[in-house]
C-alpha cells in the first residue's frame, strides 16, 4: 500500500521494534510480505531495515548489532537481536486498536480471544474501561461462528452450514468459503455453494451452525467478496410504492434503490432483488404503507408472508 | 544520523541496562544524539524519545524523579509478555481483522492495529489469505474514519471538542462537547458526550459533524472526567427505542428460527429467558410501538409479540392491510 512520504521517525522506529523479536538468526523473509503486514511501502521498509542493520548496543561492534541484509526482495537475518528479542506488551493505543478490530469482526467481549488479547497489554490498560468508552461492533451483536468461517477460508476447507435465509427458508448447504465482508452493520460470507452449484452470499449472523468437513478445495485464483444483490445489474427490478406519509421510509434502508417522488406525495422506488421472499419481508414490514406494483411474484410473496404471519400470531394467541 | 536509528538504539540500550541510567549516560552511550547539542535541546529531545518508546510499549520508569540523579529503567514485567497461545480459529480471526480493518479508511486505529498484530501474531510475514471487501462505515468512510480517530483521541485524553452539527431535522449549530465515548452501529460511527450548552449527554452521528476542533490548550491535562458510571453501551439503542413516547416494556417470543441469532438480534439490549422448544422470551423496553412491530417483521422469521396485547393487535392490523393491498 502506498504511504505518504512523511511517515514519522517514531512510527518507523515502532515498526522496527515490533519486527525485532521475529528477526532470528538464519531466517529469511519476503520484503513484500513484511511491508504488507506493517502497512509500509516496500522501498520505505527496505530503507528502514538498512537503518536497523546499523543499530545495536554500545560499543556498536559486530557482535552487538542487528545483522541483516536486504537483497533482491528478501531480508536475510544473520544474528539474533542484541536485546528486545522477546515480544513487547501492547501499548494502550495498540490494545485499543486490536480489541476494537476484533469486536468489529463480531467477536463478543466475553470470548476467550478477547481475554487472551487483553492479557498481552500493559498493566495500565483496562479492557473494561475501554468497553465503557468504545463499541466498535459492526453488527448488531456477536457472530459466534466468525472464527470457524475465517479458519476455513484460511485453510481452503469446505464447510457444511445450516442457514436461515432472510426469506425464511432454512437449509443445510455445503460451501467453499472464500471471502468475508462487512456491509451495513452485518458480516457476509461469499462462497461457492456446492448444493446450488453457484456463488452465494450468506449473512454470517444467520448461519445457525458451520462444521468443517475435512475436505479441502483450491481457492479461486483471485478470490474476492461477491457483490451484494442490489449491485448485480442482471437481477430483476421490482417497483415499490411508498404511501405519502410512509412511516419511517428511510432511503438508507434501501441501498442501490432509486426513488421517484410523485405529485400525490407517494414515492416510487425501483429495487433489485435476488429472492422475491426476501423483498417481500422488507415490504411487509411497512405494514401496508408500501405496496409492490410489480412483478406479480413479489406481490404474491408479500400477500403470502402477511397471511402466514397472521396465522402464526393467531396460533400463538389461541394456542 | 536518523531519528529512527537513535530511537532504536535508545530502546536497545534501556532494556539491556542492568541498572537505571541517567539522561547523561544515555547521551554519552547511545549512538545518535548530536554531539554539539546544547543541554536544554538535548533534554527536550530525550523527553520526546522516551514518550515515543512508551507509545511503542516500553514501560520506562523513572527512579528518583525530580532529583538531580533522576534515572530511567525499563520494567521487564510490564514490558515483555509470553506469546499468547491462539487456536487456529482465533489466529484466522485476527488475520481477518487485519485484512478487513488495517486498510479500511473508516477504521480509525489502522496504524496501531498493524503494530499490535506484528507483536501478537507468531508469523509476521504471513499475510491474510481471506479477502475482505467494503469498509465498516460506507458513507464517506475516509471522513468518518478521520473524525473517529480524532474524537477517540480527545475522548481518551479528556479534551473538550467543538464542531458544527446538523441534526436530523436539518438544523445546524456549533456544539461544545465533552466526548465520553463512541460506538459503531449499522455502518455509522456515533459520539456520546456531554453537550455543555444543553447540560445533557447526547448522541451525535459523525456523518453530521463538520469542522471538528479539539481543545489544544494544556494538552497534557484533562478538561473533564466522564461520570464514574458512564457506559457507552447504554446509548446504543434499537430503532424502536427512539422517539418521544413513554417507555414501555414488551415481551417478544423468538422461536427456534430466531433464537440461535438472539445475540445479533438483541445487541445485548433487554433480558432473554429460555422457553419451551428451543424458544426464547425477550423482555425489552420500547418507545415506538409501530417501529417495534415493523422491526419484528423485518428481522423475522420467528419473532412475535406476546405482551402487551396491543402490539399483537397492531401487528395483525398492519399485516391485514399489507395482505389486502397485495391481494390478486
Amino acid at each position: 500500500m502506498p504511504r505518504k512520504p512523511g511517515t514519522s521517525a517514531a512510527t518507523r522506529a515502532r515498526r522496527l521494534l515490533a519486527l525485532l523479536p521475529h528477526l532470528r538468526r538464519g531466517r529469511t523473509f519476503s520484503l513484500a510480505a513484511l511491508a504488507e503486514s506493517l502497512g509500509a511501502a516496500p522501498a520505505e521498509l527496505a530503507a528502514d531495515l538498512t537503518t536497523l542493520s546499523m543499530c545495536g548496543l554500545p560499543p556498536y561492534t559486530a557482535d552487538v548489532m542487528v545483522e541483516l541484509v536486504v537483497e533482491n526482495g528478501l531480508v536475510h537475518v544473520f544474528s539474533d537481536p542484541p536485546a528486545l528479542a522477546e515480544p513487547a506488551r501492547l501499548a494502550p493505543a495498540e490494545a485499543r486498536a486490536l480489541l476494537a478490530a476484533v469486536e468489529a469482526c463480531g467477536i463478543s467481549a466475553d470470548s476467550p480471544l478477547v481475554t487472551k488479547l487483553a492479557a498481552l497489554a500493559q498493566p495500565s490498560f483496562s479492557a473494561e474501561e475501554l468497553r465503557h468508552a468504545l463499541i466498535a461492533s459492526a453488527s448488531a451483536g456477536g457472530a459466534a461462528l466468525q472464527g470457524v468461517v475465517a479458519a476455513a477460508i484460511d485453510a481452503g476447507e469446505v464447510l457444511d452450514v445450516d442457514y436461515v435465509a432472510g426469506s425464511g427458508e432454512a437449509s443445510c448447504r455445503t460451501v467453499r468459503p472464500y471471502a468475508l465482508s462487512p456491509h451495513r452493520g452485518s458480516w457476509y460470507l461469499s462462497a461457492y455453494c456446492e448444493s446450488a452449484r453457484a456463488d452465494r452470499t450468506f449473512r454470517v449472523d444467520r448461519i445457525r451452525d458451520a462444521r468443517p468437513t475435512g475436505r479441502f478445495f483450491d481457492p479461486p485464483l483471485a478470490p474476492r467478496a461477491l457483490p451484494m444483490p442490489y449491485e448485480i445489474d442482471t437481477l430483476p427490478v421490482a417497483e415499490v410504492r411508498f404511501a405519502a406519509a410512509a412511516d419511517g421510509l428511510n432511503e438508507r434502508e434501501w441501498p442501490g434503490a432509486t426513488f421517484a417522488p410523485a405529485e400525490d406525495g407517494t414515492v416510487l422506488a425501483r429495487v433489485r432483488y435476488a429472492d422475491a421472499r426476501w423483498l417481500a419481508r422488507r415490504v411487509a414490514s411497512y405494514l401496508g404503507q408500501a405496496e409492490v406494483v410489480g412483478p406479480a411474484e413479489v406481490r404474491e410473496a408479500v400477500s403470502r408472508l402477511a397471511a402466514t404471519m397472521r396465522a402464526e400470531l393467531a396460533d400463538r394467541q389461541h394456542g | 544520523m536518523e531519528a529512527t536509528e537513535r530511537l532504536v538504539n535508545l530502546a536497545l540500550f534501556l532494556v539491556s541496562s542492568p541498572r537505571p541510567v541517567t539522561a547523561q549516560e544515555c547521551r554519552a552511550e547511545v549512538a545518535g544524539y548530536p554531539p554539539n547539542q546544547d543541554e536544554s535541546a538535548f533534554l527536550r529531545m530525550f523527553e520526546r524519545d522516551k514518550e515515543e518508546l512508551r507509545a511503542a510499549g516500553l514501560a520506562i520508569e523513572s527512579v528518583n524523579p525530580g532529583a538531580g540523579s533522576e534515572a530511567y529503567a525499563v520494567d521487564r514485567n510490564s514490558t515483555h509478555v509470553r506469546p499468547a497461545d491462539f487456536t487456529p480459529e482465533e489466529e484466522a480471526t485476527l488475520r481477518v481483522a487485519a485484512a478487513a480493518l488495517a486498510a479500511d479508511p473508516s477504521f480509525p486505529f489502522a496504524e496501531d492495529l498493524r503494530l499490535a498484530l506484528a507483536k501478537t501474531l507468531p508469523e509476521v510475514d504471513r499475510t491474510c489469505t481471506v479477502p475482505v471487501g467494503s469498509p465498516l462505515a460506507e458513507e464517506d468512510p475516509r471522513a468518518q474514519g478521520a473524525l473517529a480517530g480524532a474524537l477517540a483521541g480527545a475522548s481518551a485524553s479528556g479534551k473538550r471538542v467543538s464542531f458544527g452539527y446538523t441534526n436530523a431535522r436539518g438544523v445546524s449549530a456549533r456544539r461544545e462537547v465533552e466526548p465520553y465515548g463512541m460506538f459503531l452501529r449499522e455502518g455509522r460511527w456515533y459520539l456520546v458526550g456531554r453537550d455543555s450548552a444543553r447540560d445533557d449527554v447526547r448522541t451525535f452521528a459523525l456523518i453530521r459533524i463538520r469542522d471538528l476542533e479539539v481543545n489544544r490548550a494544556r494538552p497534557k491535562s484533562r478538561d473533564f472526567e466522564p461520570p464514574a458510571a458512564f457506559d457507552v453501551s447504554a446509548f446504543v439503542l434499537l430503532p424502536f427505542q427512539y422517539g418521544e413516547g413513554e417507555t414501555r416494556e414488551a415481551l417478544i417470543q423468538l422461536d427456534s428460527r430466531a433464537s440461535f441469532r438472539a445475540d445479533a438480534l438483541t445487541a445485548g439490549v433487554g433480558e432473554l429467558q429460555s422457553a419451551e422448544n428451543g424458544a426464547l422470551r425477550w423482555r425489552v423496553e420500547y418507545r415506538d410501538g409501530d417501529a417495534l412491530v415493523r422491526w419484528l417483521v423485518a428481522n423475522g422469521p420467528g419473532l412475535l409479540p406476546l405482551e402487551p396485547a396491543d402490539l399483537a393487535a397492531r401487528l395483525d392490523a398492519g399485516l391485514a392491510t399489507a395482505e389486502a393491498c397485495h391481494a390478486t
